[in-house]
């Protein structure tokens, strides 16, 4: 059915292709009239203002590249990959040429086996594009084009290199896809660089496509002996690609009731009717599969002709060829390449390796995203940020969410009473009904209350939360090496950020080492991108120590805001003025991540874990053991505190 | 046969609800096909659109003994809505639990069932399922029952009033129907009487009838093999993805299926779906088909049914791509039916090659067959269920083989390879050849016979004929098709 189309004045010639194309759902939009046509995700797009025929061949084209090959972008990608590994390991882009390439042949071969009526309409564009791009002597052309003649049976394409459409014939028979791939390809690089001129004889006559339409009704119609003739390889070809497909005995077996020769009659009968042999041949094998198909055969004969016909009516004096250079078959759409960079990206350890991989990309792009991609091999900045950013989406994806933030819910610290907190903390009643005498870590506290919401003129809306990054020596370099811990936090920001903006909850920062470094204040979702920017370009030299102090200050002049501080916990501060200095403090979640030097972490464990919970509450420190953790536990954390109820 | 009593209190019924109640008569067939089909439905729309008067107006055509009705409200939970312990029993230690109407009327009706309580809303997990009520170890239940429930949606979340009611539990009503505001024609008609009306209605079914009726539409609707398939196809095709596991197309996480279709084809139809519908979608359907054929009188699901039910059964189950930009979902609903009808109409000879190739193959036909998956994605399993054919034929033949060979048995053999050639394809089929040449009697008729196979053969045949030889050595390859057209005037005969 045909399910989209900016053309209606051809609905009838697009659902005529459609159930030829084995009812392939055709979506049809409209190209601006200087534009190629092409397929992106199963979408066909044709060019405006070129007429009934080039409408009808371009959408056989394309539509048969939907159903036979490559079907799919990732297909063709495929393809690519084979050819620039066993091709041309050198030339991605060469890779990608020869990958259209191959495309087009294997299926133009397919087309002209399929149908009498797509076969009409193909025949009728090979010519035209013959005729039109005449002066053309570009070795891969005049080759390409040799091999439509031959699938075709078209006298007026000489074939000048016989070995080439060997090969060819060769690879179409070949079973495997991708191998077909690269034996095409490979005869193709197997070319003479040197053009062979056509011969004058046939092209002097035909050089106007009015001109070569009326050859091409010719060879659609009565001029089946051309096929007879100089379409004998493609008979060949076909019939022995079809060797282990229709060349089944009982097919033959079928044939009886026609004698001993079937072979004979038949070629009789088609003498009758008028009829070369060609793919009408193959359509009549076809067609004997099943007693008493005679009569059905002979109706679609009178449908197919019908249809070549008005086909034809229709393209009078309007035919105008494609473009002598095919576009790809299955162009990649903006959003392909961004799914292919987007994929590159997820699929890098690390910056080099995301460098080798958008070199790769942008030979295949072909335009389509080639600018975005060369900013990203120019800019390391960003290309480090949007690798991030990628990793932080991933790790986004692997954490389910509930479909609704909380937006009521009170939460309730849970610790326990202690000397130092005061008498005004105990929890009198559950004190009293629980234990009886106040037991400092046993005796209950008072329920510190966080309010995972705050009211202002526009209603309830989370909490704003600012992410305070200790980024003292130790946490090394941000170069997208992915060894460091800075990597690790600047992912974790972005996670939080990505899904912050689902929340709509206002987002900050600290930077903080002996002092603060930088200070940015909770923003709106729709102030992230500036955020990022600041995040990334304000962020210290790694050669500083570690006081949290400052940081603590900052936490404490604001208690209507959340604070997450993520830290290695190695600071300057003792136990007990940490203690002194986080006293009061109920809006923070505290994560601590482990050293990659195991005396260290486990100097952390012993040590600084401890007195941070002691300081901040066991419920509200978190050790990470592992590095790459801190993103997906933080997200965690973060999601815990202002999704669930 | 339907009941022609049941029938017409059928239509009674919807006589007097029409005297009431004014708005497009689509929506009150599906509250009626519901209502006969004992599918349980919900009724959407924003504050008065009419959908609690269409769900009053019903009760009241049903004797009030076996109704029962329940408002939605915050603190109305399982206690006030369905059991609560007797308390004076409680206090001497006895656990005896008083279940109150709505777990045991016939016909429930729960009024913006979005404001229950939480353990009440849970409850209808499994009233809705089997009618059971549980509590302090009693169970209560009424298998044979229908719910009709009203929820406004579009009540915002701030509103803590409202409970966000589960998927799972939108699974579990069989219809779910959007109600909007009469249109004006309607509206005109609309005005003090319609409250008089309501109450003049009077009670037409009795519990006898109501257990009469839903059995009379189970039993006595039927349902054609055609139809069934074709509903199984209008719960696949929008489930399958190809890049899902085991093609579930529900596996993936909506955003995870969404950037999945961006990368695929969009002329697939299951890239018009985010969130494909559940098995129940099936039951569902049939039924509310057969409550829609028996509304109209008869006692076969025709397609016109199946075209009614797809909007109210697909309302909640389905989620389509685009979504946000549907402004109208019973239409888009309604053009997604039409599409997919269209689609199996048009795979319908691919289907049939599939069964084709399974009986013999052919390797064209097999490509054809995948060129039509290529095209319909969803053909896919067709080309896979033949794969598991060949595969299981040729383990079978497999067997059979090494037994033959052990024996030694030529016969046996050679309908292996006969039967090898024509399921399996060629390159399989040959590891069966039974290759030992095969004596056949010479006689004049055997010549005729070899005339009808092939030339060349009939020669040899008449050259030895005529040296008057008794017999005539084969090869596998000749014997098999000698063998094939001495099995064809059977075949043509069962044709």
């Amino acid at each position: 059915m045909i399910l989209d189309n900016d053309f209606p004045e051809y609905t009838e010639t697009a659902e005529k292709i459609d159930r030829e194309l084995a009812y392939v759902n055709l979506i049809i939009r409209r190209l601006s009239e200087d534009k190629v046509p092409c397929v992106k995700n199963g979408i066909i797009y044709i060019p405006e203002k070129k007429g009934p025929g080039r409408f009808s061949a371009d959408i056989t084209h394309e539509g048969a590249h939907l159903v036979r090959d490559p079907i799919t972008y990732t297909d063709y990608v495929e393809g690519i990959h084979a050819i620039h590994s066993l091709v041309c390991p050198n030339d991605m882009r060469e890779a990608a040429d020869l990958a259209n390439r191959a495309s087009d042949l294997i299926i133009e071969n397919w087309i002209s086996r399929r149908s009498k009526a797509l076969r009409d309409i193909m025949v009728r564009d090979s010519l035209a594009l013959w005729h039109t791009h005449s002066s053309n002597t570009d070795p891969k052309w005049l080759a390409l084009m040799q091999a439509y003649g031959q699938i075709y049976g078209l006298a007026e394409i000489p074939l000048t290199m016989p070995d080439f459409w060997e090969k060819i014939k060769t690879a179409l028979r070949d079973p495997d896809r991708l191998s077909k791939y690269v034996k095409i390809a490979q005869a193709f690089t197997e070319l003479p660089s040197t053009p062979t001129p056509p011969p004058e004889t046939q092209k002097s006559q035909e050089n106007q496509p009015g001109e070569g339409e009326q050859q091409s009704q010719q060879a659609s119609g009565s001029g089946q002996s051309k096929d007879g003739e100089k379409g004998q390889d493609k008979q060949e070809s076909d019939d022995e690609e079809e060797e282990d497909t229709d060349a089944d005995d009982d097919e033959e077996d079928e044939q009886d009731g026609k004698g001993q020769s079937p072979k004979s009659e038949e070629d009789e009968e088609q003498k009758q009717n008028g009829k070369g042999s060609g793919s009408n041949e193959q359509e009549q094998e076809d067609g004997e599969d099943e007693d008493g198909e005679g009569d059905r055969q002979e109706k679609q004969k009178t449908k197919h002709q019908k249809q070549s016909e008005e086909t034809e009516e229709k393209d009078k004096g309007e035919y105008e060829a494609r473009p002598a250079e095919p576009d790809a078959p299955i162009n990649p759409t903006h959003e392909d390449m961004q799914t292919a960079i987007e994929t590159a990206i997820q699929n890098s350890q690390n910056d080099s390796e995301l460098r080798e991989r958008l070199e790769e990309l942008s030979a295949i792009g072909a335009g389509v995203g080639a600018e975005e991609i060369q900013q990203l091999q120019k800019d390391q900045w960003l290309r480090i940020l949007r690798f991030y950013e990628t990793k932080a989406a991933k790790i986004t994806l692997a954490i389910d969410f509930p479909k609704r933030a909380s937006r009521t819910a009170t939460e309730l610290s849970t610790r326990k009473w202690r000397f130092s907190d005061g008498l005004q903390a105990i929890d009198h009643a559950a004190t009293i009904m629980k234990k009886g005498i106040n037991v400092p870590l046993v005796t209950a506290q008072t329920p510190q209350s966080f309010n995972r919401v705050r009211l202002d003129r526009r209603g309830r809306e989370p909490r704003p939360l600012i992410m305070s990054f200790d980024c003292s020596g130790s946490t090394g370099a941000r170069f997208g090496t992915m060894r460091e811990i800075r990597d690790w936090e600047a992912i974790t920001f972005l996670a939080i950020l990505r899904q912050a903006r689902k929340l709509g909850q206002q987002i900050g920062f600290d930077l903080w080492h002996d002092y603060l470094a930088k200070e940015a204040k909770p923003t709106d979702p729709r102030q992230f991108p500036e955020l990022k920017r600041q995040f990334f370009q304000n962020y210290p030299g790694p050669m500083y120590g570690t006081s949290i102090t400052p940081a603590l200050h900052k936490i404490k002049q604001n208690p209507d805001e959340a604070f997450m501080l993520i830290t290695d916990g190695i600071i300057s501060e003792g136990r007990e003025q940490l203690s002194n200095e986080a006293k009061g403090i109920s809006n923070t979640l505290v994560l601590i991540f482990a050293q990659s030097d195991p005396e260290t972490a486990q100097r952390q464990r012993d040590k600084y874990v401890p007195a941070f919970q002691e300081a901040f509450g066991a419920n509200r420190v978190l050790f990470i053991e592992k590095l790459t953790d801190l993103p997906k536990i933080a997200l965690k954390s973060w999601r815990d505190w202002f999704w669930s109820a | 046969m339907i009941n022609k009593n049941l029938h017409t209190k059928l239509c009674e019924t919807r006589r007097l609800i029409e005297t009431t109640f004014f708005h497009d008569a689509y929506y009150l067939m599906v509250v009626l096909a519901a209502f006969a089909s004992r599918s349980h439905i919900c009724l959407l729309g924003t504050r008065g659109t009419g959908k609690t008067h269409l769900a009053k107006a019903l009760l009241r055509t049903v004797d009030p003994a076996i109704t029962a009705t329940q408002q939605g409200y915050l603190s109305a939970d399982f206690e006030q809505v369905l059991a609560a312990p007797k308390v004076a029993q409680l206090m001497q230690g006895i656990e005896e639990v008083t279940f109150r109407k709505l777990a045991t009327a016939r016909v429930k009706m729960i009024d913006e069932i979005q404001r229950l309580g939480m353990a009440a809303l849970s409850a209808f997990f499994r009233i809705l399922d089997d009618g059971a009520v549980e509590y302090l170890g009693q169970e209560r239940q009424v298998e044979e029952h229908f719910t009709i429930a009203t929820a406004n949606p579009t009540e915002r979340d701030s509103d803590t009033l409202n409970i966000t009611i589960p998927e799972p539990l939108w699974d579990r009503f069989a219809a779910v129907v959007w109600v909007p505001i009469a249109r004006l024609k309607d509206q005109m008609k609309i005005n003090g009487n319609v409250k008089k009306a309501l109450d003049a209605i009077q009670p037409v079914w009795t519990e006898k009838d109501l257990l009469d009726l839903w059995n009379n539409v189970r039993e006595n609707v039927t349902v054609s093999k055609e139809l069934e398939y074709t509903t199984t196809l209008m719960l696949r095709i929008p489930s399958i993805c190809i890049k899902g596991q085991g093609y579930d197309g529900s596996s993936l996480e909506p955003e995870k299926k969404r950037a999945k279709c961006a990368e695929c084809n969009q002329n697939y139809l299951c890239s018009k779906v985010l969130t494909p519908p559940s098995l129940r979608l099936k039951l569902a359907y049939l039924e509310m088909a057969k409550g829609f054929a028996y509304v109209d009188g008869r006692d076969s699901v025709n397609m016109k049914d199946l075209e009614d039910a797809f909007p109210v059964v697909f309302w909640k189950r389905i989620t389509f791509m685009d979504e946000d930009e549907i402004t109208d979902r019973l239409t888009a609903l309604r053009a997604f039916f039409k599409l997919l009808t269209k689609e199996m109409q048009e795979a319908q000879e691919a289907v049939e090659l599939a069964y084709e190739l399974k009986q013999k193959y052919t390797a064209a036909k097999m490509q054809e067959l995948e060129t039509a998956a290529n095209a319909k994605v969803w053909l896919i399993e067709a080309v896979d269920d033949v794969k598991s054919h060949q595969e299981h034929v040729r383990t079978q033949l497999k067997t059979r083989h090494a037994q033959a060979k052990q024996k030694n048995d030529s016969d046996e053999l050679s309908k292996i390879s006969d039967l090898a050639n024509e399921v399996l394809p060629s390159q399989d089929a040959k590891a069966f050849h039974h290759n030992e040449p095969q004596t056949i009697p010479l006689t004049a008729q055997t010549v005729a016979e070899l005339a009808a196979v092939d030339l060349e053969l009939f020669k040899r045949a008449k050259v030895a004929f005529d040296a008057k030889q008794t017999s005539m050595t084969l090869t596998d390859e000749e014997a098999r098709r000698v063998r094939a057209k001495r099995t064809k005037p059977n075949k043509q005969k069962a044709k």
